[in-house]
């Protein structure tokens, strides 16, 4: 990861101010982006993922603060005055959010939500703004874009709101989208769709793409490197392919190990027992430990992330019993 | 693909949605056909009558209603035509109300959505600000801005404005708290949209439903506050005049000539009251849960 990154995040840490302390929900998180590239965020909930999100376009609730470094073609985002901020977040830095169904102002057309970015960033003209915006509809392959300009949020299903958020989130050409959970509150064959068109949009523009989810399929077929998160720390990130055929983290593994196979016998589900820790009161050790069937008395210390070697690329994994397999 | 496209009801927004709702409320249609027709006769009436609202006929001193001679409406005791009088102190009471109740509602919106918006210190400081112009006796200000600046129409607009302000801030403000927390609030934020827009572009589109409504009633607690002022003097002065003038002098001269109280009394508490069912029939129409 030497190359000179698009995007660069270094040691991140969210923490919120609550009437109980001060809480942490993202601990020493860092990684790379390479322009077209895609990197997946998987994670149970609360695993600290969509505040890395929010952190990165500073979108963090008030009571929030973050430390470290979010580096956006050398420039740290963390510090950027508003203003500034507003330069880079829309134009270079897009977002879609995990809820399409209320993603969208119900108040304004289609047409005025989307011709904004352009007409706020680029000065575009309406008339170039909304040439653009149907130009981008029709790529989405979304039926009658004229139609769709002039109608309201209400009169979509939830997967063609998802797509004219994605529209309106690629009409200023973004360098990296963010896509927070872009399928969850769809169904399965609209997610397909979406899946298909973001991989599509991402070799046409040669955007780089961020993926939250908690959907391992997903990342499964999207993305080039994978971010395991748990607890509000990197469990393990690795190509992808390493991280599927090449698990080093036993919480990976059991990630892996419970998403249901179409040949399992109906009662074989397997679930990771017990619950994702609470930020209240995190484990002072390795935030897994409670629920890992390896865990001993090592794993009290906190385990930091460190390189294995798999011979081929970077393979960082925050266990203390990465050697023995199986 | 296609089986994803909406069904064809092509650009039905929010607002034609709810004037569907707001047609089928037959007391609030009626009010607003009312309120159009008042407004109509206190814009042209004046000029189709005989009589000119000051002039006084010396032959006709406290002339009851009748359709026999030109005074349709009856004369006052200066023998003023009363019907002219009526409608064009409409048209000031009519004018005082709306005029009064846009600024009002302009002032609260822009106050009630910055502080909500904003959050924190800045909404603190907003707010204690209409915490202490709720507390300032109003009257003894408006006494005080008429004996600096003199008796004028506009003093009385900024004057009713300057207390009427706070109950739409405050509305809005609550509304705003709620709506900044929205998903589409945050994506307006991921796309750069600067904060000014965001609160004026974004929020208040989704305000407007509830400050309309709230606009419906604001208009006859400003024709009351009017009429409060002319009674104290601090209001419009002879011989221009306003149903709350009207009303104060008719009431008067209720044992010798009930005519005087009946027809501008008639006429403001009929407005009053479609004000009222306009108010509610938008309420309803605009309602959310009732789609």
């Amino acid at each position: 990861m030497s190359r000179s990154s698009l995007l660069e995040v270094k040691s991140l840490n969210v923490y919120f101010q609550t009437p109980e302390g001060e809480l942490q929900a993202v601990r020493d998180l860092s990684f790379s982006l390479q322009p077209g590239e895609t990197l997946g965020v998987v994670g149970e909930s609360g695993s600290g993922k969509s505040q890395t999100m929010l952190a990165m376009m500073g979108l963090l609730a008030p009571n929030a603060r973050a430390e470290g470094q979010v580096l956006f073609k050398g420039d740290n985002i963390l510090n950027l005055p508003a203003a500034q901020l507003n330069q880079v977040r829309g134009p270079k830095l897009a977002m879609i959010f995990q809820d399409p169904m209320t993603s969208l102002n119900p108040f304004l057309t289609v047409e005025r939500q989307m011709t904004e970015v352009l007409q706020i960033h680029q000065n575009a003209s309406r008339g170039q703004a909304r040439a653009a915006a149907l130009q981008m509809l029709e790529k989405l392959r979304i039926a009658d874009p004229l139609r769709c300009m002039n109608s309201y949020p209400h009169q979509f299903s939830g997967g063609m709101r998802q797509r004219i958020m994605i529209a309106m989130a690629l009409l200023s050409q973004p360098d990296v989208l963010i896509a927070d959970e872009p399928t969850t509150a769809l169904d399965v064959t609209v997610q397909a769709q979406i899946v298909a068109l973001l991989r599509q949009l991402q070799q046409d523009h040669g955007t780089s793409i961020i993926m939250v989810t908690h959907d391992l399929g997903l990342v499964a077929g999207l993305s080039d490197q994978v971010m395991v998160m748990y607890g509000g720390r990197v469990m393990e990130h690795a190509r992808a392919d390493d991280l599927f055929y090449n698990t080093r983290h036993p919480y990976t593994r059991a990630l892996l190990a419970s998403v249901p196979r179409i040949e399992q016998a109906d009662d074989a589900l397997l679930a990771i027992p017990g619950m994702p820790p609470s930020l209240r009161n995190m484990p002072s050790g390795c935030p897994f430990a409670p629920r890992c069937a390896k865990a001993d008395h090592e794993c009290l210390e906190p385990a930091p992330l460190r390189a294995v070697s798999d011979g081929t690329s970077d393979h960082g994994v925050a266990c203390h019993h990465t050697g023995n397999h199986a | 693909m296609h089986s994803l496209t909406p069904a064809a009801e092509p650009e039905r927004s929010p607002w034609r949605d709810a004037l569907q709702r707001f047609r089928r409320n037959k007391a609030a249609v009626t009010s607003l056909v009312f309120l159009i027709f008042v407004t109509a006769l206190c814009i042209i009436g004046p000029w189709l009558l005989p009589h000119a609202y000051d002039s006084t006929d010396w032959d006709a001193l406290k002339l009851a209603p009748s359709l026999t001679n030109s005074h349709f409406g009856g004369t006052d005791e200066s023998g003023r035509d009363l019907l002219v009088r009526c409608l064009v102190g409409g048209r000031i009471s009519l004018m005082v109300g709306i005029l009064t109740t846009l600024t009002s509602i302009a002032l609260g919106v822009v106050w009630g959505a910055t502080a909500g918006y904003l959050g924190g210190a800045v909404d603190q400081v907003m707010m204690r600000i209409v915490d202490i112009m709720y507390a300032v006796p109003y009257l003894l200000i408006a006494i005080l801005l008429v004996t600096v600046l003199g008796r004028d129409f506009y003093l009385v607009v900024l004057a009713i404005t300057a207390f009427s302000w706070m109950d739409t801030a405050r509305l809005v403000r609550g509304q705003t708290l709620s709506l900044r927390k929205m998903e589409f609030v945050e994506a307006a934020r991921a796309m750069g949209v600067s904060t000014p827009r965001i609160v004026f572009e974004h929020i208040v589109p989704n305000l407007m439903g509830l400050v309309l409504v709230y606009a419906t009633v604001t208009v006859p607690g400003v024709i009351l506050t009017e009429s409060v002022l002319s009674f104290l003097g601090l209001g419009i002065q002879e011989p221009m005049t306003s149903w709350g003038v009207l009303i104060h002098d008719g009431a008067q001269m209720l044992d010798s000539a009930a005519w005087l109280l009946i027809l501008p009394a008639l006429m403001l508490s009929l407005t009053l009251y479609s004000f009222n069912y306009l108010g509610d029939g938008l309420r309803d129409a605009l309602d959310p849960k009732d789609r």
